[in-house]
């Protein structure tokens, strides 16, 4: 699944990223941490739309619209 | 040449603040060439002498750059490639964020940058519990790292300090790129490469890790809550808007009255009625009319970066994003919207906060059809000409002229949300549209930071677009002035009125006669001016007794009911006026877009004015 189709609040491992022809918008996700094995959490979703999603990485909240969100394969793991 | 030092890092590291710290009031702002990103350089003073020079490159995350900005800083990190210079190159990382931040430390390392490295909101760090092994950290780095507080200024000697020992070594900047670099840095095992790298780091430096911020976490509650953060952001930006009005009217007026002053003056002491009339009504009205901008600009601009430096812009596009977006909108562009309803020139300078550069263009061009206070003074007449101060549905609070102005600011904002559609659909898309941003944590900002920014702003302002606007309120002068009549000038017999007459056929399906044509001309320099202009025209005195109520009745005995709805439906798109004019040309880098953006309303106003005339026509 992909994270906009993942779960609020539960810890997503990401996997099977994309390596070659990547995309400014990939580019820039893998420079905000979202790489392969990193740990992330959905903490909210915004009103109305339910897009945009704030995922937090490495420490950090980042806010990622659902088009951005459908660009990582993720699962759950707790 | 005194040295030159970069500043470069991550957005939100802080760097801007240590640049300010750095180099106090002396820097000034530009845009890189070329394009509209700004290029912040200043100087830091020894015994009154400059000693070195500071740019405040934009941020970037990664030499594989996305965006304009980071590809100004990417071109000038890499021209070192061709031309090594004496450069100090300072890389600001987040104490904070170090398991990110740290990307660009890695990636300039292996390029062979010899860097110095400034490890800023160390106190913060330290306030959550961080502590690191600095100079494990500084081997494995091999540059020299200096904990620096922009915030209190700690460290900042410290950090001149080994910028000069970086100088004296005299080693000139030499980097080597692999080839393919572009490939090799946009690829997603290199990213994971480096990413690696800084988390072996990290594990081996850190001796207390940093606790999760809590504090942002409990403001986030309420601050994103779903219902409650949209109604805290919805009354905080019309709190925001009201006070932009109420500050800066007192100010703009205290400007006006100075300038009315200084006229007085000017009168009392020449006494040739053409140069009297020259600084009165040419020079001084027009510096009038460039500085009565100012305070909106100031303060608008001192809400925005309060917004900024406290974490809240970025949260407020979270919020915002997605309504935004169907309208063809980021969600950043509801604070230039907002503002814009006051005046469009402080809400075209506040677009630079929307980083997607088509995005900040389309926000650009829809801005002048939001209505801004300069109409409402031409509101009043008007509706006062033609609509009746009767209740509406027998509510005494309502009435006919207060729903009409509502209805002439939905008409502008509707026809905003259409147009920005439009380009939406036809321009160009140069780079992807990206919401993908990092939310700081909260912050208490910092006062240097507000001033320095009003500082500037007011002075791009002044020296971008001030001298247009003050050259085309010459030039208006010239147009209602001359050639005189008896020694004495006469609108009627004036350029503008020749002007106004030859325009008569083109503007006669909307019902315009040369009288108003002729009012259009001076409404350029500045919307409210074509009431004093219309008053001259149909000769009633300005500032008389009754002067509103006579206005409308002459209006209405002398152009009749069509063509005064034509007139109120011209001014909700058109004109332009000058300033708006002058500051999106500073904004664009160019006069394309104002003068697409100046075709467009005009086709706009009078396709809409044509209409509104034939249903009053067709209704009466």
């Amino acid at each position: 699944m992909t994270i906009n189709q993942a779960p609020l609040h539960k810890k997503l491992i990401i996997t099977a990223s994309k390596n070659t022809e990547l995309s400014d918008i990939e580019s820039r996700l893998l420079h905000l941490g979202f790489i392969d094995g990193e740990m992330i959490t959905i903490k909210k979703k915004a009103p109305l739309f339910k897009e945009p999603l704030l995922v937090e990485v490495r420490g950090r909240l980042v806010a990622m619209s659902s088009s951005e969100a459908e660009l990582v394969n993720v699962e759950v793991i707790a | 040449m005194i040295p030159q030092i970069a500043l470069v890092g991550m957005p939100n590291v802080g760097k801007t603040a240590l640049f300010n710290k750095l180099t106090g009031s002396f820097q000034k702002v530009a845009n890189f060439p070329g394009v509209t990103v700004e290029k912040k350089v200043g100087w830091i003073h020894e015994g009154g002498q400059k000693v070195m020079e500071v740019i405040d490159l934009p941020g970037i995350y990664s030499l594989d750059a996305t965006t304009l900005d980071e590809k100004v800083t990417k071109d000038f990190l890499l021209l070192k490639e061709k031309e090594p210079t004496a450069q100090t190159f300072v890389l600001v990382l987040d104490a904070t964020n170090l398991e990110k931040s740290l990307f660009m430390a890695f990636q300039l390392k292996q390029l062979g940058y010899k860097l110095i490295i400034a490890l800023n909101l160390m106190d913060e760090a330290n306030k959550r519990g961080l502590k690191i092994d600095l100079e494990k950290f500084s081997q494995a780095l091999e540059a020299e790292v200096i904990p620096t507080s922009a915030a209190t200024g700690s460290g900042l000697d410290s950090l001149i300090q080994a910028i000069k020992r970086h100088q004296g070594q005299e080693h000139l900047q030499k980097i080597s790129l692999p080839e393919n670099f572009q490939k090799i840095f946009r690829s997603a095992e290199y990213v994971n490469g480096i990413f690696k790298k800084i988390d072996a780091l990290l594990k081996e430096v850190t001796l207390s890790p940093l606790r999760p911020d809590t504090f942002s976490e409990k403001i986030d509650f309420f601050v994103l809550h779903p219902i409650g953060g949209v109604v805290i952001l919805i009354v905080l930006l019309l709190l925001m808007f009201q006070t932009l009005f109420t500050w800066s009217s007192p100010l703009s007026d205290g400007i006006e009255s100075l300038c009315g002053y200084l006229g007085e003056i000017v009168s009392h002491n020449v006494s040739h009625p053409l140069v009297k009339s020259f600084f009165v009504d040419g020079v001084i009205s027009g510096v009038g009319g460039v500085l009565v901008f100012l305070p909106q600009i100031l303060i608008l601009f001192l809400f925005i970066q309060f917004l900024e430096d406290v974490g809240y812009l970025g949260r407020a596009a979270f919020l915002m994003d997605s309504f935004m977006r169907r309208l063809g909108l980021p969600g950043k562009s509801v604070i230039p919207l907002l503002s814009s309803h006051a005046c469009a020139i402080p809400g075209i300078m506040s677009t630079r906060v929307i980083d997607n550069y088509r995005e900040r263009l389309i926000t650009m061009m829809v801005i002048p059809l939001t209505t801004c206070s300069a109409r409402l003074p031409v509101y009043a007449v008007l509706i006062g000409a033609l609509i009746p101060n009767t209740p509406v549905l027998g509510l005494s609070f309502l009435k006919l002229p207060g729903l009409a102005l509502f209805g002439l600011y939905m008409l502008g904002f509707v026809s905003a949300m259409i147009m920005s559609l439009i380009f939406k659909k036809t321009l160009p898309q140069s780079s992807p549209s990206m919401l993908l941003m990092e939310l700081p944590p909260y912050r208490i900002p910092k006062l240097l930071n507000l001033v320095l920014v009003m500082k500037n702003k007011g002075a791009i302002f002044l020296k971008k677009a001030g001298g247009i606007i003050l050259l085309i309120s010459i030039v208006i002068w010239t147009l209602i002035t001359f050639p005189q009549t008896n020694g004495e000038s006469v609108i009627e017999n004036s350029y503008a009125a020749s002007i106004g007459r030859t325009f008569e056929p083109v503007f006669k399906p909307l019902g315009f006669d040369w009288r108003i044509t002729t009012a259009l001309i001076p409404s350029i320099g500045a919307r409210e001016v074509v009431v004093s202009a219309l008053s001259m025209v149909l000769s009633i005195k300005e500032g008389s007794e009754g002067f509103e109520e006579n206005m409308s009745a002459a209006l209405v005995q002398h152009f009749g009911l069509g063509s005064l709805v034509a007139l109120l439906i011209w001014f909700v798109f058109a004109p332009q006026c000058i300033s708006t004019f002058a500051v999106m040309k500073r904004e664009t880098n160019g006069y394309l877009w104002p003068t697409v953006m100046v075709g467009y309303t005009l086709a706009l106003a009078y396709l809409c004015a044509y209409v509104a005339r034939v249903l009053v026509m067709l209704w009466s």
